[in-house]
């Protein structure tokens, strides 16, 4: 198994609002591992974005990082790996883009309207690297081409909403290949696009990742994409991940009950039709509300009274799988 | 772009027509004519002046002739010759009467505009950066008073101030040894130094204004997604404040100047008449209060005039400033 | 199911009022805002009682009086002194001394100036006033003709308050009857109505205010100039409020709820006024009552310069008018008084304003 690159410990991000505090970040524990993709998969609202966002300690207020350590590991010969949220603001800067870049969800609010797109690559190769403008530029042709735009000479001076949506992303995406990052934060980046250039999309990160080697952590409300490309899977579930493992385990045999659910919700090809396809029961409880016990157990198929409603469940190695359930383990009071 | 340009040249010149035309109506609105100041004056002074002589006087000024007409002459005057008509009241040329007086209601009008541009944007970008700061607090709350005290009130509180504590007036815009003589550079130093009063009251409401504006749109932008790109790429905090939110809340920089213009001359006319400076203002009063026409006209159509050519001054610049205005206007 | 239909609009639309003012008592200054205005409106409602005098009761002796200071002792009661006036043999300037020898007894509820409640009851009581009535009493001191100005300034306050809200009224109707027009119909009708409001916005205001008030024949009523003033605040100021709702009308019309209404079959008069009128009518209160100041300092510019309400009408416009010479300022420099009554009734009103804008937006 590849050696880790970044390793999420125990990070909490709160939202600390006039009505009271939202834990949308409480605990989540996740690894990246060298050149491997990390899907992060859940319901809309169960904290993957914020995790994303607080790796890189972009959260703005009133969200704000309570604690954790976000671990980013060096080359393999180097020894300890550095704590991103403890770096000041300085070497924090250097690592933006440089070792973790990020494409979002919207390529048209992600990119300035009012800059080229030649011009927004330019600025963040050379903030990196002590290049001139024309390499910079030259090197900004060179992937923007590679990203499959076509006429990369003329689109490089493009404005964003000359392109059409995929091609946005696309430049994007070469936006952050540009400084050959280590580790690629994909916050939902097909979710705007239509189905074929979401699978344009996708393939093109899996080529550019064997090209470079690079990892992606992939932020994803869709099971399908997830299991497209992704080595590895962690599922959150209000703020905490509840399994975390290989891919084909996760997604074939789910270990847990919330984890079965989004399986059973996706369609397969070939299914029969009297299969009726199955939501995840009830929905996602208000933010100031987080139940007692399992935070699943009040959607729960497994529920077991007076146990899973009491006791907090915690991850235990289960086959080749992390799991958070009283079913597979112990929790604690 | 050139084709852009022509459509703007070809919309500002029917503007420019339709203000002409209802500047026109509203001066003939009054019942009576300029013969009716003339005959009110007598009346008062105790004479009478006989039916003959009005209907003289009436001939005299064109004023028999139908509306359309005594438009079409007006206006064919206006554009072919640059005659602007006869002042009744002065009995000179309406042209040479303003000439100078408008160029310093420009000035006075202008000049206030770049004070509210230079005070309002770093108050209003600060106020968004720091928003619930004490500073923020402060300027909204000075805004707030700006944007509610009259100019004229502005100008009284400014005059006595300078009157009862000084001892001396701050009205006019030249200094007596000054006020006839021709332009040298004493002259214009002494413009100068009597100008800021009014630039700072004229440009008061104005800059409250902007100050709401800019730090409105700055906090619209402040949370885009573009703003968390630059962040991640690591771009230091200011850095990326100014390259990327401020300046796309700077759009209103110019895009205000259609409605700043208009404001700022409205302010000037009043504050000019308070402070009885030689600009347009104390003269459109009079004009107004005894029905010149043609005085009153030829303002309102050459402040007017000038706000549309500010206005698309401003349309152009901001379509440079813009790279999607710029795109909106090639396409059509 | 209609009926049902139309409870359970009324209980969400009672929430989002509620929600509205929720949001609004969160506005600190708006609160206050409101707090000021409340009164100042019942004082110019019964403007009569609360006024010592009448708005033309003249003390000619007494031009430019400085304001007397209320003194309460146990041998007089409520009492302020009188004037000895000297004049000066070379300027002939008039300057008024206290004179302590000279007693005025103030009461409460006394008889003065006859009036009429609220225009129609007739009565002579006044709140607060000199017993004998024919005394000076000036509490904010007298203008150029010996006229109390604190009273001026309460009757005042009926005109300069009143034609913002009526000029708004009228502006209001107008903005909502085009603006709706522009936006509900679109095309080639919004695109000339758009040019025709630019048109308006392009030209100086004051300017063109000045024009047509001084198109106005001198010789009307006090009543009838009053309206003309209204409607001539109220021309010019309906294209914000048209721009506003057209804006609603346009981005309203591609909502889901407006498409699925038309599918239903709802009329277009139906559309309008039960599903869209509803949905952006906080945000028209909003604007509107951000124009209400905008007409106030209106009236008092032009009336100020003469072109407005004309003596012997009161509003704090024609007060001022009386400001326009420095030298009068500055030997009575509370003339300037009903200035400060504009600024604090606009900062409040912009103040509520503000925070209605806020509040009409509780999801955000």
């Amino acid at each position: 198994m590849a050696l880790p690159l970044l390793e999420v410990r125990d990070l909490r991000t709160h939202f600390e609002l006039e009505d009271g505090v939202v834990k949308a970040v409480d605990g989540v524990d996740l690894t990246v591992r060298r050149g491997r993709t990390l899907a992060v998969v859940g319901e809309s609202g169960c904290g993957k974005s914020v995790t994303a966002r607080s790796i890189l300690r972009l959260v703005e207020r009133p969200a704000r990082i309570v604690g954790g350590e976000v671990l980013l590991y060096g080359d393999e010969s180097a020894g300890d790996p550095e704590d991103l949220l403890a770096a000041n603001d300085r070497r924090l800067r250097q690592v933006r883009w440089a070792d973790i870049a990020m494409v979002f969800q919207e390529p048209m609010a992600s990119l300035s309207l009012v800059h080229t797109i030649g011009d927004q690559i330019v600025e963040a190769i050379r903030l990196h690297e002590n290049v001139s403008k024309a390499v910079a530029r030259e090197r900004a042709i060179e992937f923007l081409g590679r990203v499959g735009i076509p006429d990369p000479n003329r689109r490089v001076d493009s404005y964003p909403f000359e392109l059409s949506g995929g091609m946005r992303q696309r430049a994007m995406i070469a936006m952050a290949l540009s400084c050959r990052p280590r580790l690629l934060i994909a916050d939902e980046p097909t979710t705007a696009l239509d189905v074929t250039t979401q699978a344009q999309i996708l393939d093109l990160l899996q080529d550019l990742q064997e090209e470079f080697g690079m990892a992606i952590m992939l932020i994803t409300h869709d099971l399908g994409v997830a299991a497209q490309v992704a080595d590895e899977v962690a599922v959150m579930y209000l703020g905490e991940v509840v399994e975390h493992g290989p891919a084909t385990s996760v997604l074939t045999e789910p270990k847990h009950p919330y984890t079965q659910a989004l399986v059973r919700s996706v369609p397969r090809l070939g299914q029969r039709g009297q299969d009726r396809l199955a939501a995840v029961r009830g929905s996602v409880p208000p933010p100031y509300e987080r139940p007692s016990g399992c935070r699943f157990h009040p959607r729960c198929d497994a529920f077991m009274a007076g146990k899973c409603d009491e006791i907090v469940p915690v991850r235990v190695r289960t086959d080749d799988t992390d799991v958070a359930c009283l079913l597979y383990g112990e929790g604690e009071r | 772009m050139l084709r852009f340009l022509v459509r703007r040249l070809l919309w500002m010149a029917v503007t420019l027509a339709a203000i002409s035309f209802v500047t026109f109506v509203v001066i003939k609105l009054p019942p009576g004519d300029y013969t009716s100041t003339v005959i009110a004056n007598a009346e008062a002074r105790g004479q009478d002046i006989p039916d003959s002589q009005i209907a003289e006087l009436k001939r005299h000024y064109g004023l028999d002739k139908p509306f359309m007409v005594q438009y079409l002459t007006w206006i064919s005057g206006v554009v072919l010759h640059g005659d602007l008509g006869q002042s009744f009241a002065w009995n000179q040329s309406v042209a040479s009467l303003i000439g100078n007086r408008v160029l310093l209601s420009m000035v006075l009008s202008i000049a206030s505009l770049l004070f509210v541009w230079a005070i309002a944007f770093p108050i209003g970008i600060y106020s968004a950066l720091r928003q619930y700061s004490p500073g923020d607090y402060v300027a909204s709350f000075l805004g707030f008073i700006g944007m509610a005290v009259p100019e004229f009130m502005l100008a009284l509180v400014m005059m006595y101030v300078g009157f009862r504590y000084f001892g001396q007036s701050v009205g006019g815009l030249f200094s007596p040894e000054y006020a006839d003589a021709a332009w040298n550079l004493g002259k214009l130093l002494d413009l100068v130094s009597h100008l800021w009063v009014p630039i700072v009251v004229v440009g008061v409401a104005g800059t409250a204004g902007l100050i709401r504006i800019t730090r409105a749109n700055l906090l619209d932008e402040l949370h885009k997604p573009y703003v968390a790109t630059a962040r991640a790429k690591g771009l230091p905090e200011w850095k990326l404040l100014l390259k990327y939110p401020v300046r796309m809340s700077l759009s209103p920089f110019f895009s205000t100047v259609g409605w700043l213009l208009p404001g700022l001359i409205s302010g000037e006319t009043i504050v000019s008449v308070v402070m009885s400076l030689p600009t347009s203002g104390p003269l459109l009063l009079g004009a107004v209060k005894s029905q010149d026409m043609y005085l009153v006209g030829s303002f309102v159509l050459i402040l007017s005039t000038l706000t549309v050519i500010g206005t698309m001054l401003s349309d152009l610049a901001l379509a440079w400033w813009d790279p999607r205005i710029r795109a909106r206007f090639q396409k059509g | 199911m209609l009926q049902q239909n139309a409870a359970q609009q009324t209980t969400v639309s009672q929430t989002q009022w509620r929600l509205m003012w929720r949001q609004f008592r969160r506005h600190k200054l708006a609160l206050i805002g409101l707090i000021v205005l409340v009164p100042i409106y019942f004082v110019a409602a019964f403007g009569g009682f609360f006024a010592p005098s009448g708005s033309d009761t003249a003390h000619t002796s007494l031009p430019y009086a400085p304001p007397q200071r209320l003194n309460v002792s146990t041998e007089h009661g409520l009492f302020v002194y009188g004037f000895s006036s000297t004049r000066n043999d070379e300027t002939f300037e008039q300057t008024f001394t206290v004179d302590k020898s000279k007693i005025i007894d103030v009461g409460f509820f006394v008889h003065g100036d006859e009036y009429k409640v609220l225009g129609v009851i007739p009565s002579d009581i006044h709140l607060i006033g000199p017993t004998t009535a024919s005394q000076p009493f000036f509490l904010l001191g007298a203008d150029q003709s010996g006229r109390d100005l604190l009273s001026r300034l309460i009757l005042g306050a009926r005109v300069s308050l009143s034609i913002g809200l009526v000029g708004v009224f009228a502006s209001f109707l107008l903005g909502m009857l085009i603006g709706g027009i522009s936006g509900y119909l679109g095309g080639r009708v919004d695109n000339a109505i758009q040019r025709v409001i630019e048109f308006i916005m392009s030209i100086p205001t004051l300017p063109l205010w000045m024009a047509l008030s001084a198109a106005l024949p001198g010789s009307w009523g006090p009543l009838t100039r009053y309206f003309a003033i209204t409607v001539i605040l109220s021309l010019i100021g309906w294209t914000g409020l048209a721009r506003d709702v057209r804006g609603r009308f346009l981005s309203l019309r591609e909502e889901d709820f407006v498409m699925a209404a038309r599918l239903d079959g709802v009329g277009r008069g139906g559309i309008i006024f039960g599903h869209m009128v509803p949905s952006f009518a906080s945000h028209i209160i909003a604007s509107v009552s951000m124009a209400v100041p905008r007409m106030i300092l209106g009236e008092t510019s032009l009336s100020f310069l003469g072109l407005g309400l004309q003596p012997p009408a009161v509003s704090w416009g024609v007060l001022l008018e009386g400001a326009q010479n420095i030298r009068a300022v500055a030997t009575a420099p509370w003339l300037l008084t009903p200035g400060l009554a504009v600024v604090v009734v606009v900062l409040a009103m912009n103040f509520v304003g503000d925070g209605l804008r806020d509040a009409a937006d509780p999801y955000k």
